[in-house]
């Protein structure tokens, strides 16, 4: 048989071999699909309702594709932009209820400045949505990172990154959500959570947001956070690590510009936050650079938006971000393992931001002293500046002994 | 279109059954029905780019047509020459115009405005193939060129795009020798197969780990500090990724063409096998490396002419080559650093043929010997084109310096503080799927669906393909089949085209 000549065998055999080959495979695949599909199409109809919210939103790794399909079905009043430290951080049934508004948590692992900036585009689509919270620690970084991850799917968004409508938009999400590997996974996981509520276990053995830290495993850590934060009366006041990148020598990022542009010409109320760490984890900048360049950029902003513009800062030393620095916690209240605010902390930050009752229980300390709205304050660089200093040590804006005292009260 | 995207998988099926239905009513339209859906295809991205596919075709088949009716001596040279310059010249001002002006404007220090200009997609392999075919006129080498062999030579949609690279004589003897275009079911399902292999090296394999990959690359180009770590997982890790890339594209390509009862060229044959740099131009980018080496390197003296000229031949060829792949000082360094490697080749098997003909023996006369030269030749080969990926992936000049000398060991450790993350853990399985395990035209032998697969009879390096390792139309294949399709095909997230598509 020469080089060009008919490359398969051609007998009857082949053919009918083929054939067979043909048949078994196109019966795989399209059973397959239509198993895969019904399967996946009936647990999304069973994703759309209300009481399953937290799980569904709550639920890490298939945020890219479900959240905006999820999203332009729910249509909600609020909407939480950031990554997996918003996504924790807000219970939307528990947020929803406080707030009074659906809440919707727009937040994904590892979601970067590119993507949470598109996430928000596309959720203009939505006239029902009054406001965003939006975390802004996602958009404030120095280190490198991928302008979108795995899974991130522009093409089921309902526009573009300028805004034109995308194409084909409800047949690819139909796809996505009836044929991926993604809409597979986050049903197997959905399916295994709701069963564990149903079965009566604790929401932290089902719901990676709720999980709860041990702080005492860190105790070496914290101890040194004690000894910078709490110093003995007296004592020389201890360096912490400073940060690597002052922020007002740089252009604010663009991909937040866009997005707080973007809110602010279609009058939906910005509620931006820095989100709170656990203070061993601060890196300790006096000059609050970093919330003040926020601050001045926001300002700017507010002054050509049509809607209202809210700043807030969590992210210092307050009862929240030191817990179990002054007494040994072994079930944290506020942190997950990975050091993420888990939805009770972003209860705390949605009371604060929406002018809401703290929930019950909370401390009296914290209602006085858990952020406060920067873009209203008086002194809005002055707060800063006295919070950031409370790192190393001075605690001359609050009473040293009062917080000693609130903190090591069992 | 990108082959790994939803659109093509739902263009390819209404292709498939149009061309099933037009060939049984009659089977000569399937050929007509091949250039319209060849034209769709190109044009889905930019449909005034049509008007520049058809004018290269039309010009090139009128220039090809005068030289092969002989006219005198002097108009054959003037029409080749003008058929080659106006190829070079249509490549040339969609892709390197840009670049040709930023050089300017950096080395004279001048400050004339850069061409923002769309590069047509495909225009480096149709118009390598357009060349190819008017230096065969010129050479009497062209049997028979008629003109819809010639627009379906062209514009065939498995190869328009990133190639292989098809040759006149692979493509129009098949074409001419045709008169059943009708559907067949033993071409479509060892097409199939091909495909969807494909598809799995690119989806599940590769693709969901590049991300990570980037960020070194990301970090290099933002000036931040990179280490010794971090350096050689930016070289493997783009060299896995190019590896996995290209060869999920050739295969699906073959096994698109294949489909339609046409045999596309082999283009991939397990390059991370090759136990030196030559031998791995053999089997890296087969048809690029066939181009390159008839129509530059033997044009420029080849190795007929003494070891000088070779290596200089060898430079130039590998930095034209490097400059093909893209508009940029790097690419020209990684050619040129493929021109050194491939130098220091021929220097040394001179040196080894004529100073040490007893030592090569005696490892040839020992068994074990030879088995550990030749793994290390492998290894060495392996890190040597690793290094020299860093200069292609790397966006400029400045990052991918950093990387190289991260990668000597001169910047520490490691800095980037994903390292750990992605792509790194999957390299042991990486390195036993290059290494190991038999390629997809192995493992497709018997089919036939490539050409020139028998040229490589004596590369395999795999340990011996297991009977059941060979493709066969039976009920295991088409499971196997079937089960990587669907894989492939729910991991298919359209987050990366493939990056010969950007050539």
């Amino acid at each position: 048989m020469d080089e060009h000549s008919n490359p398969a065998r051609h007998d009857d055999q082949s053919r009918a071999a083929a054939r067979r080959f043909l048949r078994v495979f196109a019966w795989l695949v399209g059973i397959t699909a239509l198993v895969v599909a019904s399967v996946n199409l009936v647990a999304y109809r069973y994703m759309l309702r209300a009481d399953n919210q937290d799980i569904v939103q709550l639920l890490s790794g298939w945020g890219r594709m479900y959240k905006p399909i999820l999203y332009d079905e729910l249509k909600p009043k609020v909407a939480v932009f950031g990554a997996s430290w918003a996504r924790d951080a807000f219970d939307p049934i528990e947020t929803s209820r406080l707030v009074g508004r659906a809440v919707f948590n727009h937040g994904v692992s590892g979601g970067s400045d590119y993507e949470t900036r598109r996430f928000a585009d596309a959720a203009l689509d939505n006239p029902d949505l009054e406001a965003a919270i939006v975390n802004l620690d996602t958009f404030y970084r120095d280190e490198i990172g991928a302008r979108t991850r795995y899974g991130f799917d522009e093409s089921i968004l309902e526009v573009d990154a300028d805004l034109r409508p995308n194409r084909w938009v409800g047949l690819r999400r139909a796809y996505s959500l009836a044929l991926t590997g993604w809409a597979a996974g986050a049903n197997l996981n959905l399916i295994k959570a709701i069963h564990a509520r149903d079965s009566g276990v604790a929401k932290p053995d089902y719901l990676r947001s709720y999980e709860i830290a041990n702080l005492t495993w860190h105790a070496q850590e914290i101890d040194e956070t004690r000894k910078r934060i709490f110093p003995e009366p007296g004592s020389d006041p201890i360096k912490s690590p400073g940060p690597s990148v002052d922020w007002r020598q740089m252009a604010p990022p663009a991909e937040l510009a866009i997005l707080i542009d973007r809110f602010c010409d279609r009058g939906v109320d910005v509620y931006a936050y820095y989100t709170p760490s656990h203070t061993r984890n601060q890196a300790c900048d006096l000059q609050a650079s970093r919330e003040i360049a926020t601050l001045e950029f926001l300002r700017r902003k507010q002054a050509s938006c049509n809607a209202k513009i809210s700043y807030f800062d969590f992210s210092y030393p307050n009862a929240v971000t030191l817990e179990g620095v002054l007494i040994p916690v072994e079930a944290s209240e506020y942190w997950r393992p990975d050091d993420h605010p888990r939805p009770t902390v972003g209860l705390l930050m949605a009371a604060r931001m929406f002018g809401r009752e703290f929930p019950a229980g909370t401390q009296p300390i914290l209602t006085q002293d858990f952020g406060a709205d920067l873009m209203s304050h008086e002194d809005a660089e002055g707060w800063l500046i006295d919070r950031s200093a409370r790192c190393e040590g001075d605690w001359s804006d609050k009473g040293y002994a009062s917080y000693v005292e609130a903190l090591t009260e069992p | 279109m990108v082959f790994a995207s939803h659109s093509f998988l739902a263009f390819l099926a209404i292709t498939l059954i149009a061309y099933w239905l037009v060939g049984r009513s009659d089977e000569r339209l399937g050929k007509p029905l091949l250039i319209v859906a060849s034209f769709i295809f190109y044009g889905y991205w930019i449909p005034a780019y049509l008007l520049l596919l058809t004018a290269s075709i039309l010009f090139n088949h009128v220039i090809a047509r005068t030289i092969m009716n002989h006219p005198p001596a002097g108009a054959r040279r003037a029409l080749i020459v003008l058929g080659i310059t106006l190829n070079l010249a249509l490549i040339g001002f969609y892709k390197y115009a840009a670049f040709v002006v930023e050089s300017l404007n950096w080395t004279l220090q001048t400050r004339f405005d850069v061409p923002d200009i769309v590069l047509p997609i495909g225009i480096s392999f149709f118009t390598f193939q357009q060349i190819s075919l008017l230096v065969d006129a010129y050479r009497d080498r062209v049997a028979s060129l008629r003109f819809w062999d010639h627009v379906l030579f062209i514009s065939f949609f498995p190869q328009l795009i990133a190639g292989p690279i098809v040759r006149q004589h692979d493509m129009m003897p098949q074409l001419a020798a045709r008169r059943n275009w009708s559907l067949r079911a033993d071409y479509l399902a060892i097409g199939i197969a091909l495909f969807a292999f494909g598809l799995f090296k690119k989806t599940v394999l590769i693709d969901p780990v590049v991300p990570y990959l980037d960020l070194v690359y990301q970090a290099a180009a933002a000036g931040d500090p990179v280490g010794f770590l971090d350096g050689w997982a930016a070289g493997l890790g783009y060299g896995f990724q190019v590896y996995f890339d290209f060869s999920a594209y050739s295969d699906m390509a073959i096994g698109l063409g294949f489909m339609f009862g046409l045999r596309l060229p082999i283009n991939f044959f397990s390059p991370y096998k090759a136990d030196s740099i030559r031998a791995f131009w053999r089997r890296w980018h087969i048809s690029l490396s066939r181009f390159l080496r008839d129509y530059l390197f033997i044009p420029l003296g080849g190795s007929r002419h003494g070891l000088p000229r070779t290596v200089a031949a060898l430079v130039i060829t590998m930095a034209l080559g490097g400059l093909w792949h893209g508009a940029g000082w790097t690419f020209v360094i990684w050619g040129l650093l493929h021109g050194a490697y491939l130098s220091v080749n021929h220097l040394w098997r001179a040196f080894v043929s004529s100073r040490l003909p007893g030592v090569r023996d005696s490892v040839r006369r020992s068994r074990i010997l030879t088995l550990a030269v030749r793994a290390l030749s492998i290894v060495i080969t392996f890190i040597a084109v690793s290094f020299a990926w860093v200069f292609f992936r790397s966006p400029d000049l400045d990052s991918a310096m950093r990387l190289a000398v991260a990668m000597f060991g001169f910047s520490g450790w490691h800095e980037v503080v994903y390292l750990s993350r992605g792509i790194v853990p999957m390299f042991p399985i990486y390195l036993l799927i290059i290494w190991l395990l038999p390629n997809t035209m192995e493992i497709f032998q018997a089919t036939r669906a490539a050409l020139h697969v028998e040229d490589y009879r004596d590369d395999r390096v795999s340990p011996l393909l297991p009977h059941w390792l060979s493709f066969n139309l039976n009920a295991r294949w088409a499971v196997t089949t079937a089960l990587v399709f669907i894989l492939a095909w729910f991991m298919l997230s359209n987050l990366s085209p493939f990056i010969y598509f950007q050539f």
